[in-house]
């Protein structure tokens, strides 16, 4: 996608990362910040490489709110909200369901 | 101005590999490197940086330490003239700015984690004449050797203003542009307040007009797409703060408005070209007005401050 090659199941697993930042957001911002940046970060530039060419809004939507929750994240010390993490794992699984890959919601 | 941008060498076919690898999908070695060329707007016959991600198959980065690259000369527009690999060319690590190294940097490449460090390899190498090109990294990572190919291109000349070129006097938006969306001076404003004020006082135009130095970074914090999108705008600011005397500092923010596709006229005057933008870049000006130095898509401390540095005190009457 956009030029590389990846999997599906690791595209799946970002969505999976998000929801795992949100849940570690309140309690544990470093954790936070890593499983972000581990497990997700790199799929989400992947995702809106992807639908740049299919559906650019989705792909500003998607850049505007990962903006958002890096610079939450990148704050000194970290402070980032689920609620914005939740809506970058909406947007974003929005997204992947535009590219026809499906992943589910994060369980609460 | 309507633009179709791209980073570096993405190419926009869609290619998700199913899970359990799809038929007629050769199965990737796991020692295999995905090469991520990341240099722009590459010309022959003269010394240049060049840049390159590496990334396992399981697209985890490489970092830290060296690697080997031999480059292959492919092909002209006329047809194929494959030649056989250069010799090595040692490229070091250079990680995005805000990476957090460990003092000693380890010496070796391995797999990083990119909560703490994201980059890519530099090299300074020479292309003897335009066309097509292979480059081949190998990296040892825990003892074993991963090699990888990419492709990119050398053009004849550079289509971007590069060293000794006049820099262009155009006029970006600066706070004063009260008529744009603060969005299109930086990204990151949205509706708010516009981020790293000193970056958006004078334009390149009046810079230059008052004969000083000028360090320009185009980017767009919020919008870049690249993997290796680092907080360049950042560390250009932090140089505004640390060398206020030595230069005027801007931030030419690439979008008027990204979903529209629309560009700011600065950042297409310098970059749009053959309906093509890539992003970000870094440029060093001289009070004479000529560009200095230019770094495409990733640039250290240690390879800006340096430059920065070396710039005489303005006047004080100047600043």
């Amino acid at each position: 996608m956009g030029g590389e090659k990846v999997t599906a199941a690791r595209l799946i697993d970002a969505s999976a990362g998000l929801c795992e930042a949100k849940a570690a957001a309140g309690s544990d911002p470093e954790k936070a910040r890593a499983t972000f940046y581990d497990r997700s970060h790199s799929a989400l530039h992947t995702v809106a490489r992807g639908l740049e060419p299919v559906d650019r809004a989705l792909a500003t939507q998607l850049l505007e709110a990962k903006g958002k929750v890096e610079a939450e994240l990148e704050a000194i010390p970290p402070d980032p909200s689920p609620a914005d993490l939740g809506t970058l794992d909406d947007v974003y699984r929005a997204g992947l369901g535009r590219l026809a890959i499906t992943a589910p919601p994060c369980v609460e | 101005m309507p633009a179709r941008r791209h980073v570096a060498l993405a190419v926009t076919a869609l290619l998700v590999l199913a899970a359990c690898g799809g038929s007629g999908t050769k199965k990737a070695d796991p020692s295999d490197l995905a090469v991520a060329v990341a240099s722009y707007d590459l010309a022959s016959g003269a010394d240049t940086r060049f840049i390159v991600g590496l990334v396992t198959v399981d697209q985890r980065l490489i970092g830290y330490g060296t690697v080997d690259l031999r480059f292959s000369y492919v092909s002209n527009d006329k047809g194929a003239n494959p030649s056989p690999p250069g010799p090595v060319v040692k490229a070091s690590y250079l990680p995005i700015y805000g990476s957090v190294i460990p003092s000693p940097p380890p010496a070796t490449p391995q797999i990083v984690h990119e909560s703490d460090t994201r980059g890519v390899y530099g090299a300074q190498t020479r292309f003897d004449k335009p066309g097509f090109y292979e480059v081949e990294a190998s990296a040892v990572v825990d003892g074993k050797t991963r090699t990888g190919k990419g492709a990119f291109e050398v053009k004849a000349t550079h289509a971007i203003p590069g060293p000794g070129d006049q820099a262009l006097a155009t006029e970006n938006l600066t706070l004063a542009s009260t008529d744009a969306p603060k969005a299109a001076i930086d990204s990151r404003a949205g509706s708010g307040d516009i981020p790293d004020p000193d970056l958006h006082r004078t334009t390149i135009a009046a810079a230059l007009a008052a004969h000083h130095p000028i360090v320009v970074v185009f980017a767009t914090p919020v919008y870049c797409t690249s993997r290796f999108c680092g907080p360049i705008t950042d560390l250009v600011n932090d140089l505004a703060h640390q060398y206020a005397d030595r230069a005027d500092f801007v931030h030419v923010e690439i979008w008027r408005d990204f979903q529209a596709q629309t560009l700011n006229k600065a950042a297409a005057d310098w970059l749009y070209r053959d309906n093509d933008l890539n992003e970000p870049w870094v440029f060093v000006i001289g009070a004479d007005g000529k560009i200095a130095a230019r770094f495409d898509n990733v640039v250290t401390r240690d390879e800006l401050e340096p430059l920065v540095k070396a710039l005489p005190p303005l006047a004080p009457a100047a600043r």
